[in-house]
């Protein structure tokens, strides 16, 4: 579905992205993960469109992103940005409404169907209830919710998330990202997206992508990808890798350098 | 693909009625102006009745047979006098709201206003041109002053644009900062070509004060051939103009052709602009005050904002000039004036408001 293929990119001269090969197929989700300033973010917009890669291409279904028009490049990828501003005095509705603005002529106005996508999205993502509620009176994880709701009713089979649990506390976090892994299951579609806990990426993706200065560091399944080895030479930091007592999946944990030199002062490095 | 951890997530029913168009609204705000028009036509130095007005309006419609039960003189004052100048009002207001909601929608700026960002200035720029130096004033026998207004309104959107773009995260007063260097640069080039030129400045100068009082029924005709093409894009645009409410990048997400929306948006609204000032000169705050009552009354949907803001800065302004030639009677107030004094404090207001999310 996704391939990306050598792709290079700098702004200002500065290379972020410095040859990144990827790919997503139909009904994966795939995490990306790698420290701030790894690229993860410029790789999600090259794939989205919004920028253009210096070298390399990104191809979707076969076809080159940077020569695809913007409504056609909607209907197959839909983005769920890291913190959108979400307009006030519009209703959730209405945003999810907003979703739809790929699959309707300039002329043509929301009708049956789009309001039937609309509501779909919107109960997947539990926000169904709160349909006539102005944007600016939400909460957190309600307001992530909405925005999840309107990229779903875009209906395009490639989702991409930006840090989608970022804002979000703990209970949030696996509830938004069980809602998201579900109904691109349900409807057949892929995901890549950027996550900032290792563990929680390693519960929700089939495949992890690793990167580090520009470069991928490391590919695979989580079991091969998160190992306390590619941790401490892509975010310099001592972890220490286990298993999930109850799911197929690593957990990293945090290790402080006090604690394993036993006290105050006494550096283990 | 792993297993959700989760249950599954309850499937809701979602109550939503059909979302239907608010004509009934737009069926009000068309009955408070056309109350609006009968009042401002009937005062004057000679007063006549509102139900007059309406009967004289009445018979002047096909198969509508009233006999004339008033002053023959009523006739002419009402037809060739107060309505020509009710019209133009009308039709002015409604142009400045336009592109006051589409500015603000285009900037994602509650407090964008054709004034209060430059646009009215730049057109102003534009006509003392033309009026002002040697350049022509008629081409083909057509007054080239709307398009050199539309040339000056465009130039001073796309400069205060441009500053507010460059500027990425500043706050949303930055575009207002833009606005008024805009303004004063193109005022003290206005000023100086008016102080070069020919020594009789009368007409600029009244024109520039801006109002109504030498208006003719061709005055609203030709705005409103301005007028026209610039609320067809804008409207063909308004669901667009609801998206790009996001951001530009999350827009073209979405599907959006970002750019071309930019350019006829800011060209529709410059049009709209360019047409009321070429035939009003500079009238301030109409284009803040209309879009804002509409939205906090009616909601921030473009599709309804516009025509909503359109009907009620048609109404404001028609009551704003019947304020301007009644107040100091028998002498006139600048409608720009008026308006001013409204819109200022609202101006105050709006700042003070949105100080914790600016």
């Amino acid at each position: 579905m996704l391939r990306v293929e050598g792709v290079r990119f700098g702004y200002r001269g500065r290379a972020v992205l410095d040859g990144v090969d990827a790919r997503v197929d139909e009904g994966e989700v795939v995490g990306l993960v790698g420290p701030n300033g790894a690229g993860k973010t410029t790789l999600l917009r090259l794939v989205s469109g919004v920028l253009r890669p210096d070298a390399g291409r990104v191809l979707l279904g076969g076809s080159d992103v940077s020569r695809v028009s913007p409504g056609d490049l909607a209907r197959m990828v839909a983005v769920v940005p890291q913190a959108p501003r979400l307009p006030p005095g519009f209703s959730v509705l209405d945003l999810a409404l907003m979703g739809r603005n790929a699959h309707l002529k300039l002329l043509r106005w929301e009708g049956r169907r789009d309001v039937e996508a609309a509501e779909r999205a919107m109960s997947l993502t539990n926000v169904g209830h709160l349909s006539d509620r102005p944007l600016e009176t939400l909460s957190g994880g309600e307001r992530q919710r909405a925005v999840v709701a309107m990229a779903l009713a875009q209906e395009a089979p490639l989702l991409l998330l930006d840090e989608p649990t970022s804002s979000l506390d703990l209970s949030h976090q696996t509830r938004v990202l069980d809602m998201i892994v579900d109904a691109q299951e349900r409807r057949g579609g892929a995901a890549l997206a950027a996550m900032h806990d290792l563990t929680l990426a390693a519960q929700y993706c089939d495949r992890i992508l690793m990167l580090s200065e520009g470069r991928v560091h490391a590919g695979g399944t989580p079991e091969e990808t998160l190992t306390e080895e590619n941790i401490r030479a892509v975010y310099g930091a001592r972890v220490l890798v286990a298993a999930h007592p109850h799911a197929a999946a690593p957990v990293v944990l945090p290790v402080s350098e006090r604690r394993r030199a036993g006290g105050y002062g006494a550096g283990s490095r | 693909m792993r297993p959700a951890l989760s249950e599954e997530s309850p499937t809701r029913a979602v109550r939503v009625g059909r979302r239907s168009y608010p004509w009934g609204r737009l069926a009000a705000a068309l009955a408070a102006l056309a109350a609006a028009a009968v009042l401002a036509a009937g005062v004057g130095s000679v007063a006549i009745p509102p139900l007059d007005t309406v009967k004289m309006l009445a018979g002047r419609l096909p198969f509508m047979d009233i006999s004339p039960s008033w002053d023959a003189t009523f006739e002419t004052i009402l037809w060739e006098l107060r309505l020509p100048r009710v019209a133009l009002a009308g039709i002015v207001g409604a142009a400045l709201a336009m592109s006051g909601a589409t500015y603000q929608g285009l900037f994602r700026n509650p407090l964008a206003d054709p004034y209060l960002i430059g646009a009215a200035s730049g057109a102003g720029l534009g006509a003392v041109i033309v009026l002002a130096t040697p350049a022509p004033e008629y081409v083909w026998g057509v007054s080239i002053l709307p398009a050199a207004a539309f040339a000056g309104a465009v130039g001073a959107t796309t400069a205060a644009y441009a500053v507010t773009r460059s500027s990425g995260g500043l706050p949303l007063s930055t575009l207002i900062l833009a606005g008024v260097a805009i303004a004063s640069l193109t005022s003290a080039v206005t000023t100086l070509i008016m102080i070069r030129s020919d020594p009789d400045l009368r007409p600029v100068l009244s024109w520039l004060m801006g109002g109504f009082a030498s208006a003719d029924w061709n005055d609203s005709v030709i705005v409103g051939l301005y007028l026209a093409p610039a609320a067809a894009v804008v409207m063909v645009y308004s669901r667009v103009l609801n998206v790009l409410q996001l951001d530009e990048e999350h827009a073209r997400q979405l599907g959006v052709n970002v750019e071309r929306a930019k350019l006829l948006l800011i060209a529709a609204a410059s049009l709209a602009t360019a047409a009321a000032v070429s035939f009003s000169g500079l009238i301030g705050f109409v284009g803040l005050i209309a879009p804002h009552a509409a939205r906090m009354l009616w909601g921030a949907d473009y599709r309804s904002l516009i025509p909503l803001a359109a009907v009620g800065g048609s109404a404001f302004l028609i009551l704003a000039d019947l304020a301007a030639r009644t107040a100091v009677s028998p002498a006139e107030l600048p409608v720009g004036i008026v308006t001013a004094l409204c819109g200022a404090p609202f101006f105050l207001y709006l700042l003070r408001r949105r100080r914790s999310v600016v």
